[in-house]
Formats: structure tokens, sequence, C-alpha cells
């Protein structure tokens, strides 16, 4: 009976919360109709095994994930259902028998293989003695499957969006240097390259969302000088928008760390464009890098519009931008600053923002210092 | 002396937009669309520098830099990988790839990132 009183607290643990009254239903439920409701649980295999490791029990989700009847596998030893024996390690040692949770291919009875999740409760008793594990097996082959198909679309979405976009840049290209002296074609010219870079940008940041939601957005850290990097970011910046000076204060000439220099140049990017667009009335922008012994600090100060104190709080998430009357006269998807948010949290960094409407922002992020 | 380039890409467009490019820039060009039996061509056009798109269908890019750097004939010749994708350059560090680029590319970045490589 105590490893019926085991296993009601495990599958208690298990549900959601919604179902909280019927779990509270549960304490008293005798053990027929637990039997019934684990008996009935398809999605899930759930089974019993000894501290030998044969198997005990059987349920309908285990019947439909491994296809064996109850009869055939009650007694077994639970490595019938391993390609290796991977169950051995719960049984070596007499003393410890830990929870233990794993993702792993499992074996069906004609031997073809799935992909699930694992998870092993041991079964003790009032007087402590470990008498077998409940095992419960979760099939994962399909989010495998779906996770596999989003990085695929991912891969295949940047090919047949950039590649339509580079060619169309490419002979754009052509063209300006073969147009001759014709000045009309020379300025379409001009803006039609900066067009299709901007196309360009979009198409970056909405497979840069995708990479973000699917886990694919995977730093390639290289050893960086955060000054410098700034300070060559803030020259190409200044030479595209010379309508603001971009001035930078720092207090140390170099601020080395392990960080992902292409991911932390879109941030800068990302926040000095921001800057200079959403300040179309000022000239100037501070940038500041700050070291300490841990981190390297970089705030970038703007003096345009400032966001109110409404917009502040959801500023970094997706999607999001400030009331419609400002979204009419500031293009953009509203990604920028949430990709550079996750791309500061990637790194173990943090990102903020101090802005007051009407005065102008302030945007910091931190990294910390890491070394090789 | 004029420097030959082979241009691998299967998409036409790109492939001509890379020809016209460095044709104009004073190469002399050939375009393929895609890897199939690549290694005799590049023997036989002999070229200075490979430009080689990653993403293509049948042997893609990678598979392409791997066979022509395993082979002693061709193993110098200079190949630049060229994709969408912005791990291009962690993709052409792995299968041994001199230089990348990643589309959209910019003309006198691409002229320039070939030009160092043939010096």
């Amino acid at each position: 009976m105590s490893s019926l009183h085991q296993t009601k607290s495990i599958l208690q643990s298990h549900m959601p919360s919604r179902t909280r009254n019927f779990q509270i239903q549960t304490e008293n439920m005798p053990e027929m109709i637990l039997n019934q409701l684990i008996e009935s649980l398809t999605d899930y295999g759930f089974f019993q095994v000894d501290d030998q490791g044969y198997i005990q029990s059987w349920n309908d989700g285990a019947k439909k994930l491994f296809l064996y009847e109850s009869e055939e596998i009650i007694g077994e030893k639970l490595n019938h259902l391993y390609d290796v024996d991977e169950s051995l390690p719960l049984f070596s040692s007499p003393d410890y028998y830990p929870e233990s949770l794993f993702e792993g291919w499992q074996i069906r009875r004609d031997r073809s293989r799935f992909w699930a999740q694992v998870k092993y409760s041991p079964l003790i008793t009032l007087d402590g003695d470990f008498i077998g594990y409940l095992v419960i097996v979760k099939d994962l082959s399909e989010s495998r499957q779906l996770e596999r198909q989003k990085a695929e679309f991912i891969g295949t979405a940047s090919h047949e969006l950039k590649t339509p976009v580079a060619s169309i840049k490419g002979y754009t290209q052509i063209l300006q240097h073969s147009c001759g002296t014709d000045p009309k074609s020379a300025v379409f010219l001009n803006k039609m390259n900066d067009q299709i870079n901007r196309l360009g940008l979009l198409v970056d940041e909405l497979l840069d969302v995708s990479k973000i939601q699917s886990g694919k957005l995977i730093l390639q850290p290289e050893t960086v000088d955060v000054s410098s990097l700034v300070r060559d970011i803030a020259e190409d910046i200044q030479t595209i928008s010379p309508s603001h000076e971009i001035i930078i204060q720092e207090d140390q000439p170099i601020s080395i760390t392990l960080a992902d220099r292409y991911r932390l140049s879109q941030v800068l990017v990302n926040l000095l464009t921001n800057a200079i667009k959403f300040s179309p009335k000022a000239n100037t922008i501070f940038v500041k890098i700050e070291n300490d012994k841990d981190s390297i600090r970089v705030s970038v100060r703007d003096f345009g519009i400032g966001i109110s104190k409404k917009n502040v709080y959801h500023i970094f998430e997706r999607f999001y931008q400030v009331e419609n009357t400002i979204r009419k006269s500031f293009s953009g998807l509203g990604l920028g600053l949430y990709i550079s948010s996750e791309i500061i949290k990637q790194h173990g960094g943090k990102i903020w923002v101090e802005s007051e409407k009407g005065k102008g922002s302030l945007f910091g992020f931190s990294v910390p210092i890491k070394k090789n | 002396m004029t420097h030959k380039i082979l241009v691998c890409d299967d998409d036409e467009s790109i492939g001509e937009v890379l020809k016209i490019m460095l044709e104009n820039d004073g190469f002399e060009v050939m375009g393929l669309q895609n890897g199939k039996g690549i290694q005799k061509k590049v023997e036989q056009f002999d070229p200075s520098l490979i430009l080689l798109d990653i993403w293509m269908p049948g042997i893609d890019g990678k598979e392409v830099t791997k066979l022509l750097k395993g082979n002693p004939m061709t193993k110098k010749i200079p190949i630049i990988l060229i994709s969408a994708l912005n791990d291009t350059k962690k993709i052409a560090l792995e299968c041994g790839a001199d230089d990348f680029l990643t589309k959209p590319f910019d003309m006198q970045h691409l002229l320039s990132t070939v030009r160092s490589h043939l010096n």
C-alpha cells in the first residue's frame, strides 16, 4: 500500500494546477480507481519495476508506446526497452536511489526506436525500504520532429528570402556603377539600394526572432575588445547618419571579454540607430563605456522623444512599439530591442532603460568579463 | 594577367550578378549552377579562386569544399563560401574554406574579399 501512496503523490506532482480539486479527492481514492486512472492514461507510459529491474505493471499508454501486451512484458527485465542498458546504474547502488529524468531512445516490441523522456521515481516503503521504481515515459518523437522542422524552416526561409534580396541588391549596384552621368538615375538607384538594405534587415530580424523562439540563437564567442567595437560601429553609423554627432566617453581604452562579435555589434547598431531615429530634433548622442572587474557596461544616451512610464516597462517585449501616432512616424517591426535583450541575456548580461517622455532615453547593457 | 574565377551558385540571378560584378572588375569568370562534376571542371578551367554557394541541391557547398580541399591538385585554390545564414563564418571554418560572404553582399566587399585572396 505504501507504494500506492507513493504513486499517488508522484501522480499529484505531475498534475497541472487546474486539476487540484481532483487531486484532493485522490487522497482517499481506492486503489482500484487509481489503477484504472493509470491504466487509462494512454498518452504516457506508466509502469512499475521492482528493486531488481523486473517489470511489475504496465498501463495502456505503455502498451501503445512499446507495443507489448501486459502479459508479454510483466515479469521481464527493464532492459528489453533500451538499446543499451541505461537503467542499470539505477540499481547499482543499494543505498542511493535517486529520482532521475533523462531523454533517450526506447525500443518497441518490433525493435523500432522512439525518442522519449523517461522519469524514474523511487518507491520507498514507510519503513524506508526501496522496492523499485515508478517509470513514466513520454513520447517526444513528435516534438523532436517539430524542432527539426523549425530549424529546417529557418534555414530555408533565410535562403529563400535573402537570395532575391541579394540579387536585387547586386543588380542595383551594377547599375549604380554603369548608369553614367544621369543624376536622376543615380539618386533613384541610391534610394533603391537603401530600401533593399532595409528589407534585408527586416528579414534578418524576423529570422532572428524565429531562432530565439526555437532556442537556435547560438552564440559564437571570441575575444572581443568591446571598446574598439563600439568605436568602429559608432564610426560606421556616423558616416551614414551625419545629422547627429556621436560622442564616446570611456574610462579605459580597452575592454576585453569573450563575446559573440556579430551579435554584440547587432545590439550596438540597434541602440545607436534607435537613438538617432527617435531624436529627430536633437543632434548629439552620448555613448559611455565603463568597466569594473566583473563586467563591461555600455550606455547610449539620446535627447529625443523619450518613452512614457506606461510604455517603458514593455519596451523589450516582442513586437512592442509605443503609441500608434508614434508608430506612424517611425517605421520598423518593433523587434530590435527584443532581439537585443535576448542577445544580452544569452551573454549572461543585463539590458536596461531610463527614459522620460520629451527628454530622451538612456539604453544600457552590461556583459560579464569572461576569459578564454 | 587576368585571374580566372569559378562561380558556383544554383540561383541563376545570383550567378549572373557575381559574374557581371567580377567581369566588370577585369576577371575571367566561369559560372556553374551546381557542384556536379566540379572537380573535373576545376581541373580544366584552372581558376585562381572559387566562389561557392553553401546551399545547393545535390552536392552542397560544404561537400564541394571538402572535396576540393582534399585533392592535392586543387587544395591550394582559395574558396569563398556564400550563404544567407548568419553563421556562414562557422560553417566556412569547419569545412576548410578560406573565407565567406553573407547574402545580401556588398559589391565593394565582394571585390575586396576576392582580391585579398589573390595576392
